[in-house]
Parts: structure tokens; C-alpha cells; sequence
């Protein structure tokens, strides 16, 4: 008689796109999206900031608290930089692009796991 | 002789209405004539001076209303965009020396850290209970 046991294990990733102007104005609404999906149960999240056009400091505060939280949750925060080369510049500036997986597709998410 | 440009604004401090100074910002920019900047210089312009302009809604008037004026400049003699802050609210007091490199996961510190690494000056002083904050950007 074979000794085999079978599970089945589901990882479900939640891809936020975010697009426009990311600021000082919206980052209170944006922190609050990102508790309400952390509520939710999620821990793996795939960041797509291909049509972000605009972050500052409060935007990015706001990411680095999603990925602290999704971490102690023992998940992961998994990043698509924006298309805007200036923006993505001001991702290696602050060295979010060494703090983040940057991934260029929601399916390299799924294949790195 | 230099040709220096000037455009002057009055806005609410209010997060809310930050985003116009970034949008005159980019105007103004994108009229310059012999010399237009890269869009990298725009956005890096815009965001520095959201950073110094947030920074004043977030400790100048904390609680209540107030005003920031805003003077943008173009001297095309030496390529540089010069933007002084005004306002009339209690002073910045956390002005230490931004850090020369930032960790990503340190959130306090990244505004002035960003506006420190985008611009070529960055000068901030407390006159006649007014504070004055100045950043300059070479465009050559």
C-alpha cells in the first residue's frame, strides 16, 4: 500500500491598479483601501503602478505601510513600476525598487511563488 | 542680460489644491523656449516643490486655514527655475539635515530627502514671522 497524501493549496493573489495622481490628498483614502484588503485576509498583493502618473512622499509611505503589514502577515507586497520613466526614477532614487519585488507582468507573480 | 520669467500664485493651504502648482509648474516649463527641459526635470520639479508644499500644510497651519504664496522663476540667462514658498504659519521646526541616503522603509524623512536630491538648492529661513522656503533647479 503507497504512503501518499494529497492536499490541495490555493494562493490567492489581489492585483491593485492604481492609476493618476498619487499625493498628500488621496494617500488618506489609498491607506485606508489597503486596510480594508489587509482586513479582508489578503497577504499576497500584486502593486500594478503602470498608469501612476504622479507620487509623492505621502503615496509612498502608504505602499511601504502595505508591505509592512502584509510581511508581519507573513505575505508579500509584489510591485509593477509605472510606465512614467520619471516616476520610476523616484523609485530607485528612495530605493523602493530594492524594498519591493519588481515584477513586469501579474503572471511572473505567480510563477516566482 | 537675462530674461527672467515670473508667475506668481496664491493657493489655500489645502492638500487638495496642490496639484495646480504642479500643473503651472509644467505650463510654464513647457513654454520656455530655446531650451525645453525633459520631462524627467519637470516631474522632478513638481515633485519638489509638492514636497515643500505639503510640508507647509502638514506644520504651518496646523488646525486652521492660511494661505501659501507661491513665486515661480525662469532666468534663461543661466538655465535655472527658482520657487519660493511664503507663508504666514508657525515655523518649521524639523528642519534637521535630511539624510543622504534613505532606507525605503523609513517613512519619516523621505519629503525632505526627496526634495534634497532633486533639486540643486534648497534653502529655508524664518523672517518677520514669515517662513520662506527656496529651491532652485539648473535646467542645463
Amino acid at each position: 500500500m503507497i504512503d501518499i497524501r494529497i492536499s490541495e493549496r490555493v494562493i490567492r493573489y489581489y492585483v491593485v491598479e492604481l492609476g493618476g495622481r498619487l499625493d498628500a490628498f488621496n494617500a488618506p483614502e489609498l491607506r485606508q483601501q489597503f486596510q480594508m484588503l489587509l482586513a479582508d485576509g489578503a497577504n499576497q498583493v500584486i502593486l500594478d503602478l503602470q498608469r501612476v502618473e504622479f507620487m509623492d512622499s505621502a503615496a509612498l509611505a502608504a505602499l511601504i505601510s502595505l508591505l509592512k503589514q502584509a510581511r508581519q502577515g507573513a505575505g508579500e507586497v509584489q510591485m509593477i513600476p509605472p510606465r512614467s520613466e520619471a516616476a520610476r526614477r523616484i523609485l530607485s532614487l528612495t530605493k523602493f525598487d530594492q524594498v519591493f519585488p519588481i515584477i513586469a507582468t501579474v503572471d511572473e507573480a505567480v510563477k516566482t511563488r | 542680460m537675462s530674461d527672467l520669467v515670473m508667475l506668481s500664485l496664491d493657493l489655500p493651504a489645502s492638500h487638495r489644491y496642490l496639484n495646480v502648482l504642479g500643473a503651472c509648474i509644467a505650463e510654464m516649463l513647457q513654454r520656455i523656449g530655446d531650451h525645453p527641459p525633459s520631462e524627467n526635470q519637470i516631474y522632478e520639479l513638481q515633485l519638489a516643490a509638492q514636497e515643500v508644499s505639503t510640508n507647509i500644510v502638514k506644520h504651518a497651519y496646523v488646525g486652521r486655514e492660511g494661505r501659501i504664496h507661491v513665486h515661480l522663476s525662469y532666468d534663461s540667462a543661466i538655465q535655472q527655475f527658482g520657487i519660493i514658498f511664503t507663508d504666514t504659519g508657525d515655523e518649521f521646526n524639523s528642519y534637521d539635515e535630511p539624510p543622504h541616503e534613505l532606507v525605503a522603509s523609513e517613512q519619516g524623512g523621505m519629503g525632505l530627502f526627496l526634495i534634497k536630491a532633486l533639486v540643486d538648492e534648497m534653502h529655508y529661513q524664518r523672517v518677520n514671522e514669515t517662513n520662506i522656503w527656496r529651491i532652485a533647479k539648473k535646467l542645463n
